[in-house]
């Protein structure tokens, strides 16, 4: 999970870029390292989960390649098209923003009684993850402080959104104190792009906020214990 | 067995996937005593049915952290007591397609409560292929509603890259920067 593991390398540079690490006044004021969230599909398709997750109803949308079905209720986003297409339309800036609605009771019947094809379906949670990531290329929202903290409302479903390489090190601290994105690699000693990458993803999950009122004192430190902690890490990381 | 070793404690309701979990990580052969006591057991306990599990990880010449599953039946948490102390952490499993997980979720979160609120908790829920629902998010919401903040991960006990995903977490927790 924080490992160099293949596949976990593989996704490197697709899913986090390959930008260096930056001085955090550079990083902050450099344009090419920014982008706009709310114009790009991912920005629709969280407010499609939302909605959804709030009325405990799916949702739809229609982009420019057809209709898709945001199911919070069986954490599904189904397609009309090969959901393939949806990498290539994650990296896209939307040119009209779709509007989103919730089906009624008989087009979730409908959705029930005839599902669409195998290849339009896919994870709910692993796309938004995935729109995020692709969505961003390596860059920061727009709109994000990088000099405030960034705390987690909870954990990712690290076990079957698209790895990447320490997405469980920032949960941890994320979910434990809070840190800037450049505090977060200093103090875990990783490169900028991969809490930028984990950042755009959780945001597409809307797990991340800057309020860290939730978060709860440490309970037990590693202590002595580090030591073997840190190596038992390890050997489940090899 | 009141072991002061380094352990890591696998719960949940019978069918969860404790003994699958274990043997996907451990480094012997698992020992299953919800059968007849084995060597070890009978060492402790001769000729009793003590129902649990123990699985081993080492990862160095003479580090070991032993995995103890703790038996499912409630007829036996008199045990888990004894079990738990100085755990490192616990993993709940929780089997998705049982009438009522989040029933089993309120359960075991009460049993282990002291254990949990002086050590660490993931949840790792199984069965998830066999039976969608309840998703992930809405075992987080039940966990909010109990006052519990732990990573909850969809998991399949048969691979190990699971049940590593679900203790790297654990340990993960205690100390973000290890």
């Amino acid at each position: 999970m924080g490992g160099a593991s293949s596949a976990a390398l593989a996704n490197d540079a697709l899913l986090c870029g390959s930008a260096e690490d930056l001085p955090d006044q550079q990083l902050a004021e450099d344009p090419e390292r920014r982008y706009d969230f709310e114009l790009n599909l991912v920005s629709v398709l969280r407010e499609a989960y939302l909605v959804g997750a709030k009325w405990q109803v799916p949702t739809q949308l229609e982009c420019s390649a057809g209709r898709i079905v945001v199911d919070t209720t069986r954490n599904l986003l189904l397609c009309e098209f090969d959901a393939a297409r949806l990498e290539s339309l994650f990296k896209q800036t939307l040119g009209r923003r779709p509007k989103t609605r919730t089906l009624n009771r008989q087009e979730q019947a409908q959705l029930h009684e005839q599902p669409m094809h195998a290849q339009g379906v896919r994870r709910l949670d692993d796309a938004l993850w995935r729109a995020g990531l692709l969505s961003a290329a390596g860059r920061l929202p727009i709109d994000l402080d990088l000099s405030r903290p960034v705390y987690l409302k909870y954990w990712p479903n690290l076990t079957r959104v698209a790895p990447i390489p320490h997405a469980a090190r920032v949960a941890a601290l994320w979910s434990a104190r809070g840190a800037s994105i450049t505090e977060t690699a200093q103090t875990l000693g990783i490169a900028q792009r991969h809490v930028i990458a984990f950042y755009n993803g959780a945001l597409a999950l809307d797990l991340v906020t800057d309020d860290g009122s939730h978060i709860r004192r440490a309970q037990r430190k590693a202590g002595r214990n580090r030591g073997l902690l840190t190596r038992l890490l390890g050997w489940l990381n090899r | 067995m009141a072991h002061t070793d380094h352990k890591i404690i696998f719960t949940g309701p019978v069918g969860a996937g404790k003994t699958t979990a274990i043997a996907s990580i451990s480094d012997i052969e698992p020992i299953r005593t919800d059968e007849h006591a084995s060597d070890m057991t009978t060492r402790r306990k001769p000729a009793t049915t003590v129902a649990m599990d123990y699985g081993m990880i080492r990862f160095g010449p003479k580090e070991k952290v032993h995995l103890y599953g703790t038996p499912g039946q409630e007829r036996f948490d008199f045990m888990w007591e004894i079990l738990t102390k100085g755990g490192i952490g616990l993993v709940l499993l929780l089997d998705n397609t049982r009438p009522a997980p989040f029933e089993d979720l309120r359960f075991y979160v009460t049993a282990f409560r002291e254990f949990i609120e002086s050590t660490r908790l993931v949840v790792g829920v199984t069965q998830m292929d066999s039976r969608a629902t309840p998703t992930i998010d809405e075992y987080v919401r039940q966990m909010r509603e109990m006052d519990l903040a732990a990573p909850v991960f969809e998991v399949d006990a048969r691979r190990r890259d699971d049940v590593s995903a679900l203790i790297q977490a654990l340990l993960l927790s205690i100390d973000p920067t290890l």
